[in-house]
């Protein structure tokens, strides 16, 4: 029964390919609409953030790293677990308003509704290709590219995955919560600090490698930057949990969002 | 096989205290509940074969669009099911999933794409779309730059360009310019006659009469009535009129005398204030003719010889058509039609009509003549005055130019104005006495 759903639910997806595709150009076009510089911005967004974390933490801060973590440089090594983060972060919080943002489009017109939240994933991958983009152009400048990024090949899917099912859990749980979006943003502040980004894993303290071991994120953002900086590769033990964690979170996601899709029209 | 049919489909609106119940509802999969029912439709069946037209009318409140919105497939029926063989095309609230920061052409994709149509095939339409919407080159501009009558107007070609197969319609006629409601009521009864089954929404009663085949009539959820328009729009409005006697009673008892103006003229001294030649025609939906004469300017001005949109009931009004002759035109026949806003005539003259013979022109020759009347105490709403010229006589004549509404007056009822017209009436009553003698002059 799981695979019929899946495969039904995977040519609806197909059918509306069309669709799809002008949502996410909507999107895209959206942040920047009315401004001169429009998609440039995507551009020059990862590109300020890199400039400003190497003034503050590398001519600043002066912060050296050990050889360990890859590079000595600290905006390089936070710039490798910031781009996952922020994809994250942003996808979720973004999907919150996706089905309460589009109430037009909801109540008014026959629109299959799980079209919606995945638009806004797909264009915030887009930004997230451009920001590795960017970086890796940085890398290859200051660092030196290596093979091991072609992990990212496996990481990149896992992460738009889980962000997607979050995505359509927070998006449907919004319409009947409003509350939802803001308590999405306070628990991705927690999230983010409790997520290997501004320090490595092994960092942590024994007594609390646990919080890190449960957490899908930091396995994330470990492996992109072990990727990135042709750290080591990746644990099969920490692969296979993440993607439990992945697997499930699109399943609950799914399924949720199926349920109470009816009920849209009707409350929006 | 009907190309759509409801049976019994029945729409609850749950009523929640609060959003969390509905929610913990859908968790418990039915096995509590946590709302009060409110049944918005009731048990509603019908077919609709292709090419029909049905109406839907009914008071506020009682149903008529949620059980559009349940056929457009926005909203899930509580019970029943709807079947429906083919593309539907709705528009429920005009201009819904519409973009206003978002220029026309990037909403017109978005919206086609909804549909299901690719870009390439939307693009194939986009002529059309633009044509019919009538929006120039702000089909570039964001919609936040239209105004409500360009953003109406696109809306409303987007929906009839997308190949129904059955056009969904909820109240969107009655807003817009009247021009562009009169092309849009010209404009279904073509896609009608092209086989396309149309369902509309309408509170105004003579949009249905005109165009739906059948009706239903919506009443607390409820089909009340379901069958040819005529007679449940008669019945509808039989039964509105008895639960709002009150109104009525009210209407009649503080209405003063019809007034016949004595001063049909409109005064000389009026109408000089009229420029001599008009040359301002302000809408045209179409025209025909042999092009040996166009007319150049229309326009309706009042007694004071200001020019006027509106006119009350009664009002003297003249009504003057200035005409350029491009080639000889041996017997110019200059006149009107006056439609409705359904496009049916109401009344119409002509100089030759009226026992004026106009003289003959020659190339590059100007004239206008001026109609003078007296406004018919016609129901409110928009009318329509479509001019001429011809050559010819009254039986035999080539048409010089026609204009399809080419001005539109605005009726005031002086009085609430019964069915389509009030016709001026005197009214004598007398009291018979039965117990007075068989001759009543006899006494007294």
């Amino acid at each position: 029964m799981g695979i019929t759903w899946t495969l039904t639910f995977l040519r609806k997806i197909s059918d509306h390919r069309n669709l799809l595709k002008n949502l996410i150009i909507r999107d895209l076009k959206q942040r920047y609409v009315g401004s001169v510089g429009g998609f440039v911005w995507s551009f020059v967004h990862p590109i300020v953030l890199l400039v400003c974390y190497t003034f503050v933490f590398s001519v600043v801060l002066r912060l050296r790293l050990d050889p360990e973590n890859g590079t000595d440089s600290f905006a390089m090594f936070l710039f490798c677990g910031i781009l996952p983060w922020l994809m994250f972060q942003d996808t979720v919080v973004r999907n919150c308003g996706a089905i309460t943002d589009n109430a037009a489009l909801i109540t008014k017109t026959v629109i299959p509704a799980e079209v919606l939240p995945i638009a806004i994933t797909l264009s915030n991958l887009v930004h997230h290709l451009i920001g590795l983009a960017i970086f890796l152009a940085a890398l290859s400048l200051f660092h030196g590219i290596h093979w091991s990024i072609l992990w990212l090949l496996l990481y990149l899917p896992i992460l738009t995955i889980l962000a997607q099912g979050l995505g359509w859990l927070v998006s449907s749980l919004n319409v009947f919560f409003r509350d939802t979006s803001q308590v999405i943003n306070v628990l991705m502040i927690f999230w983010f600090w409790f997520t290997p980004v501004f320090y490595s894993a092994e960092m942590i303290p024994e007594s609390f490698r646990l919080i890190v071991a449960f957490n899908p994120m930091a396995t994330v953002v470990t492996g992109y930057r072990n990727a990135l900086l042709q750290l080591s590769q990746p644990n099969l033990e920490q692969m296979l949990i993440l993607l439990g964690w992945t697997l499930v979170a699109f399943l609950i996601g799914a399924l949720f969002f199926r349920r109470v899709r009816p009920a849209f029209a009707d409350l929006l | 096989m009907s190309l759509l049919s409801s049976s019994h489909i029945s729409k609850c609106f749950r009523v929640y205290s609060r959003p969390s119940d509905h929610l913990k509802e859908l968790l418990w999969c039915g096995r509590r509940t946590f709302h009060t029912p409110f049944w918005a439709v009731n048990d509603v069946s019908f077919q609709i074969e292709s090419g029909c037209c049905l109406g839907i009318i009914g008071e506020n409140g009682s149903g008529k669009s949620t059980l559009l919105s349940i056929i457009a497939g926005v909203m899930h029926p509580t019970s029943g099911k709807v079947v429906i063989n083919g593309r539907v095309s709705a528009l429920l609230e005009l201009g819904s999933g519409f973009n206003r920061e978002f220029t026309g052409r990037e909403n017109i994709f978005l919206n086609a794409s909804i549909l299901g149509f690719s870009d390439s095939q939307t693009r194939e339409r986009i002529p059309s779309i633009e044509r019919f919407a009538e929006i120039g080159e702000f089909v570039d501009l964001p919609l936040k730059t239209y105004s409500t009558g360009m953003f109406v107007r696109l809306a409303f070609s987007v929906a009839i360009h997308m190949d129904p197969d059955i056009l969904v319609v909820d109240e969107a006629l009655s807003v817009g310019d009247i021009f562009f409601q009169q092309r849009c009521i010209r404009r279904i009864q073509q896609l009608k006659t092209e086989g396309v089954t149309i369902l509309f929404v309408s509170h105004d009663l003579a949009a249905v009469r005109s165009l739906a085949d059948r009706t239903i009539w919506m009443d607390h959820g409820k089909a009340r009535m379901d069958g040819p328009t005529d007679e449940v729009v008669s019945k509808y409005l039989a039964t509105m009129v008895s639960k709002g006697s009150d109104e009525v009673m009210d209407a009649l008892a503080t209405g003063q005398a019809l007034e016949i103006s004595s001063d049909l003229e409109v005064s000389q001294e009026a109408l000089a204030r009229i420029p001599d030649f008009l040359s301002e025609v302000l809408n045209v939906d179409h025209r025909y003719g042999n092009g040996k004469a166009c007319i150049r300017g229309i326009g309706v001005f009042s007694k004071e010889g200001q020019p006027i949109a509106s006119a009350v009931q009664g009002d003297s009004i003249c009504i003057r058509i200035s005409t350029e002759f491009l080639e000889t035109v041996a017997s110019p026949n200059v006149g009107f039609m006056l439609r409705n806003r359904l496009g049916e005539d109401i009344t119409g003259t002509n100089t030759l009509f009226e026992g004026m013979t106009l003289m003959a022109a020659k190339a590059g020759d100007r004239n206008s003549v001026d109609f003078i009347m007296e406004l018919p105490f016609l129901k409110a709403g928009f009318y329509y005055f479509s001019p001429a010229v011809a050559d010819g006589s009254l039986g035999e004549y080539e048409m010089c130019e026609w204009l399809d509404n080419a001005f539109a007056l605005e009726v005031v009822e002086s009085r609430t104005t019964y069915g389509q017209m009030r016709i001026p009436v005197r009214v004598r009553a007398t009291n018979i006495d039965r117990r007075a003698s068989p001759d009543p002059m006899g006494e007294d």
